[in-house]
């Protein structure tokens, strides 16, 4: 109402022939006002430059990437060296492109890593709530499912194993991409499959379908045992971000793109 | 010429409407395209008047305008995005308080 007002104000006030009376026929031209600029207005023009280089400045300032991996990344120093991976172009944006941290000592790693591994993986099975079985089978269950455990995790040593044999053979830019695949792979240890579902190559669906997940993303996902939507439907907030870690991805982004929310969608469309 | 006084009707209704959309929505970017549409609402009274009385001082009116309108919403959006960063939203209703 009061803008209604407000505004039958202004147009009546601006509208009113007296404000208008006085015009003058000489049009001003575009010298007269370079004239004005460069004389009259002179010092205003001056503080109008300072203010708005200021304010870029600012503004620039205020929208500063901070996080490690990106000043990394930028300056090219400190112990981790980044490689930038981009794959096969296709149609999606940025999902190809990873900014991936790289530790310098990445070879001598691996071997390390590989004992840690059934450590994890045992000591997390039991504190599972799934199943109220009774207590004798409960821990029958849990032999076969850690001998299970134990298993697959020979299964995935054997598979990087493999993909590691696998490097000399390839180009320059293979060998990247499949190094990179390595790593994540490694990182699989640190992920509780028990919550998220084990699966493997057979029943994988097309993640792609999920927004966010571009091809490579998608043989990440692969590489570190996840390849269904019901997998990344049971994801947790915590797994999420160990995901997010694992696959080297732009942080915090699984999340923002509701991956789990997604891939729950796509299996509901599926069942129906 | 155009009539000055339906440029200065069409302007009033611009700013009018900028004035109402800066006060109810919610979204910031929104907000901020209200108050350039006030900016501009100004800015072409300021070019009318200056047409009409034949003076170009009208003119360096709607330059500097123009200029300040450009860094404000270089700020602004600057501001959006570092809140954004921090809230995950950029309702003006659930961002009132800009520290973390």
């Amino acid at each position: 109402m009061g803008l209604l007002a407000l505004g039958m104000i202004l147009v009546s006030v601006l509208s009113a022939d007296s404000v208008w009376a006085n015009s003058s026929d000489d049009y001003p031209t575009t010298s007269g006002l370079a004239d004005s600029l460069l004389t009259e207005w002179a010092l205003p023009l001056l503080i109008l430059g300072i203010l708005m280089s200021m304010a870029m400045i600012g503004a620039a300032y205020l929208v500063r990437d901070e996080r490690m991996e990106n000043l990394l990344w930028e300056f090219g120093t400190g112990e981790a060296q980044v490689i930038e991976v981009e794959e096969e172009d296709d149609d999606d944006d940025d999902d190809n492109t990873v900014d991936a941290v790289e530790e310098k000592a990445d070879e001598p790693e691996y071997e390390e890593e590989v004992e840690e591994v059934e450590v994890v993986e045992v000591t997390e099975e039991p504190e599972e709530p799934e199943e109220p079985e009774e207590p004798e089978e409960l821990e029958e269950a849990d032999d076969a499912r850690e001998a299970e455990a134990v298993e697959r995790q020979a299964r995935m040593e054997e598979e990087l194993e493999e993909r590691r044999n696998r490097l000399e053979s390839l180009d320059e830019k293979a060998r990247k991409k499949e190094q990179e695949l390595i790593r994540v792979a490694e990182k699989a240890k640190t992920i509780d499959f028990s919550t998220l579902g084990f699966a493997s190559a057979s029943d994988a669906d097309d993640l792609q379908r999920i927004k966010g997940v571009g091809p490579f993303i998608a043989e990440k996902l692969n590489a570190l045992g996840i390849y269904t939507f019901s997998q990344l439907a049971n994801m947790t907030p915590e797994i999420e971000e160990e995901v997010n870690v694992a696959i080297e991805f732009f942080p915090g982004r699984i999340k923002r793109d509701e991956w789990a929310n997604q891939a729950r969608t796509l299996l509901g469309g599926e069942e129906e | 010429m155009i009539d000055p006084a339906l440029v200065s009707a069409l302007s009033a209704l611009m700013f009018v409407i900028g004035l109402g959309g800066a006060f109810t929505r919610k979204n910031a970017i929104i907000v901020l395209m209200c108050i350039e549409l006030m900016l501009n609402a100004a800015n072409m009274q300021f070019a009318a008047a200056a047409v009409h009385h034949g003076d170009a001082t009208g003119w360096v009116y709607t330059l500097f305008a123009i200029a300040i309108a450009a860094s404000e919403v270089a700020i602004g959006l600057a501001i959006f995005l570092a809140v954004y960063g921090q809230h995950e939203t950029i309702s003006l209703d659930d961002v009132d308080v800009l520290r973390n």
